[in-house]
């Protein structure tokens, strides 16, 4: 199965090549989570993802050809 | 190209003798300092006697937009304000949204320069080119919040309107400025100086258009940045929890202060976190001036104690009013919150406060009979809100707390000076940081104390390692130019950390604003000049300052953290010297944190240099 990671602002830095979408193949039942970590990404940057304008957390599982946006915790006022 | 982006004047206030003149923007200070906090670094530099006492009359204060403050684009409502810290005894500013910002700007103004103290309580009005001085003993007494409602019942909702509290009145170091009905320039005691210059409010109304020198591309830049605002996939997800989304991960990652910062897991935060606001006290979304993801949320709270509304509470009051003194319910903090924004707290400083007087108190350092017989605990609202108020109305106990921890610590004694949680007197805000390097060096060197918005490095930790110390100081360093750059241009940097927005938006569009030919390296390096700058006067007010004055405390490098993801963790003090070694290392400083003459002549700051050598420092 596959699905598209997207990132945007400077936390295309925490990729290999600072690439803003990033195409995943993954098993069922991996979760978002797993494929940051096959990635090489901490999952520990991100605060949730967003697939079809909806939160989700690091451990949902993605459907074939997801989309997924994912919000990283660069808060601080 | 024309000159667009400022007005072309400085307004002048003396509130002794209650004249006001304006003056030329002179170029130079646009060029070299751009704006916002650049303006207010550079003037208190150049007006500020050397020793002063911060609350004396002859004190000054500057409140001053930046160039982008009041034009068509995201987040351009910041406005900056500063004094020597009443908190600190060095550099001190804050900054706050709203719509002040663009109000000054259209009133004709790039900064207003306020001296004198009045001998009564006055509010400071100016109406375009007209500058009044009302009489506010009425005022004098009333709650911030309260003061704003009513400056807006008698001068017209037309006008912006900044105001104090009691805390401010009665002089405690962390009282700040309110505005917009929940919007304050919270840090460092800015809201003190205005209480010894007895001034209750400033109220702004203007009339004028800012200028722009290429308005047709401008405008086009402009409406491509908002558009690509709401493209973005945090638009939708984010923008209804605000910054209070944060509170889930950073208690995930063990960051959470919790209990006046001896351990960063809250067990309690999904009670306090952006769920739970958005659920149970959300009203509606509040947003300041040009903003197209509101942080601000308008909330209506009910406890046992009272009800009423609040704007928010936002992430950094959740962290200290919340976890730090264990509340439990978005509802419970949400009312200290009130409480303190009436009172005119910083939020940031008095949760610290209130927590360092619970843990005083359950280690016997504070009796009952300090606290007229109460038992104060973790988890109490009634001890919270009791300690916001005396320490805003400096009743028994609180006279000391208004002093901030480190004061408090130094009279209290016993060892409680290790769990005074601040770096040069200010009180550390919403990041546990003793299992994250580059967060911990960004506190210890921020210029107005232990603050995160200079540098807020925590995902750099989670990205390149927790435990290392490679490359961090470097990373605070990098952040400390680009982060208060906005704050120079006059502008919220939410659109940037929030959704993801690009950087190089705001370098294309401030020469289409206002006509200068700066590229991002140079805004960048006028922000390197700006921060050399205000450690130079921290150097300068400071007797002995240096790297002493950069260490955590105790607690951060002797204490590992006794539970939850960043069990075990402490960053000793070998560890502190060798962060503190590479950054001033980096920076050209000096080994003591002083800036070298090499480093202030390359950034056009020899005067500066001069006068540290003249009070003794070898550069």
């Amino acid at each position: 199965m596959r699905a598209v990671l997207r990132i945007s602002g400077h936390a295309r830095t925490f990729f290999p090549g600072e690439r803003d979408y990033i195409e995943v193949e993954f098993q069922a039942n991996e979760t978002l989570a797993d494929i940051l970590v096959k990635l090489g990404v901490s999952p520990d940057l991100f605060m949730f993802g967003v697939v079809r304008d909806e939160k989700v957390d690091l451990d949902y599982i993605p459907r074939d050809g997801d989309e997924i946006a994912l919000l990283s915790a660069v808060m601080g006022g | 190209m024309t000159c667009g982006g400022y007005m072309g004047r400085i307004l002048e206030v003396d509130l002794s003798s209650k004249k006001a003149s304006a003056s030329d923007l002179p170029e130079e200070l646009k060029e070299k300092y751009i704006g916002g906090r650049g303006f207010v670094a550079r003037i208190l530099w150049e007006r500020t006697t050397p020793g002063i006492d911060p609350l004396s009359s002859k004190a000054v204060f500057v409140i001053a937009p930046g160039p982008l403050s009041g034009v068509f684009m995201p987040g351009s409502g910041k406005v900056h304000m500063g004094a020597k810290s009443p908190a600190t005894g060095g550099y001190g500013d804050a900054n706050m949204g709203g719509h002040l910002a663009a109000e000054i700007k259209y009133a004709g103004y790039d900064c207003i320069i306020i001296q004198g103290a009045s001998e009564t309580p006055v509010v400071l009005v100016i109406d375009d080119d007209s500058v009044k001085f009302l009489d506010a003993s009425d005022l004098w007494g009333k709650g911030a919040i309260t003061t704003e409602a009513l400056l807006k019942e008698r001068l017209g909702e037309d006008f912006q309107i900044a105001t104090i509290g009691p805390a401010g009145e009665n002089l405690v170091k962390f009282a700040c400025i309110s505005h917009d009905f929940g919007r304050q320039a919270g840090r460092t005691g800015v809201g003190a100086v205005w209480g010894s210059k007895k001034l209750k409010a400033i109220a702004v109304r203007g009339t004028r258009t800012i200028p722009i020198a290429d308005p047709e591309e401008a405008f086009a830049k402009g409406k491509e940045m908002y558009k690509e605002c709401f493209q973005k996939p945090g638009f939708k997800t984010w923008t209804p929890y605000g910054t209070a989304e944060v509170v889930d991960w950073v208690n995930r990652v063990g960051a959470f202060p919790t209990k006046n910062f001896s351990t960063s897991y809250f067990e309690g935060h999904k009670g306090i976190n952006g769920q739970a606001l958005k659920d149970k006290i959300k009203v509606t979304d509040k947003g300041c001036f040009g903003c197209p993801t509101p942080c601000g949320k308008y909330s209506f709270t009910k406890t046992r104690l009272g009800e009423g509304h609040v704007e928010g509470p936002e992430y950094e009051t959740i962290a200290l009013l919340g976890g730090n003194v264990a509340l439990g319910t978005i509802e419970e903090v949400a009312y200290a919150n009130m409480v303190a924004d009436e009172l005119g707290l910083d939020t940031i400083s008095a949760g610290n406060v209130a927590a360092f007087a619970i843990e005083c108190f359950e280690k016997g350092f504070i009796k009952p009979e300090d606290v007229g017989g109460r038992t104060l605990k973790w988890g109490d609202l009634d001890s919270v809100v009791y300690l916001l108020e005396i320490t805003a109305h400096r009743k028994g106990l609180g006279d000391l707390l208004a002093c901030g921890v480190k004061n408090a610590a130094s009279v209290i004694g016993r060892g409680s000076e290790s769990f005074a949680i601040h770096v040069k007197g200010l009180e550390w805000s919403g990041y546990e940081a003793r299992w994250a390097p580059a967060m911990m060096i960004s506190y210890m060197t921020c210029d107005v104390g232990a603050h995160h918005n200079r540098s807020w490095a925590i995902t750099f930790d989670v990205a390149k390692g927790r435990d290392s110390l490679e490359g961090k100081s470097a990373k605070a360093i990098e952040l400390q130019h680009v982060r208060p750059l906005f704050d120079m241009l006059g502008l919220c940097r939410l659109q940037w950390v929030e959704i993801g927005f690009e950087f190089q938006h705001y370098a294309d569009i401030f020469p289409l604003v206002t006509g200068m030919n700066l590229s991002s390296e140079d805004l960048l390096k006028a922000s390197e000049r700006v921060w050399n700058l205000t450690r130079a006067f921290s150097a300068r007010e400071i007797s002995g300052f240096g790297r002493s004055y950069d260490y955590p405390p105790k607690r951060f490098m002797e204490e590992p953290i006794p539970d939850g993801p960043a069990a075990g963790k402490k960053l000793e003090r070998e560890k502190i010297d060798a962060l503190l070694d590479d950054y001033y290392s980096l920076r050209g400083w000096t080994r003591d944190g002083i800036p070298s003459r090499e480093k202030l002549v390359s950034l056009g700051l020899e005067d500066v240099a001069r006068e540290l050598e003249v009070r003794g420092y070898t550069l």
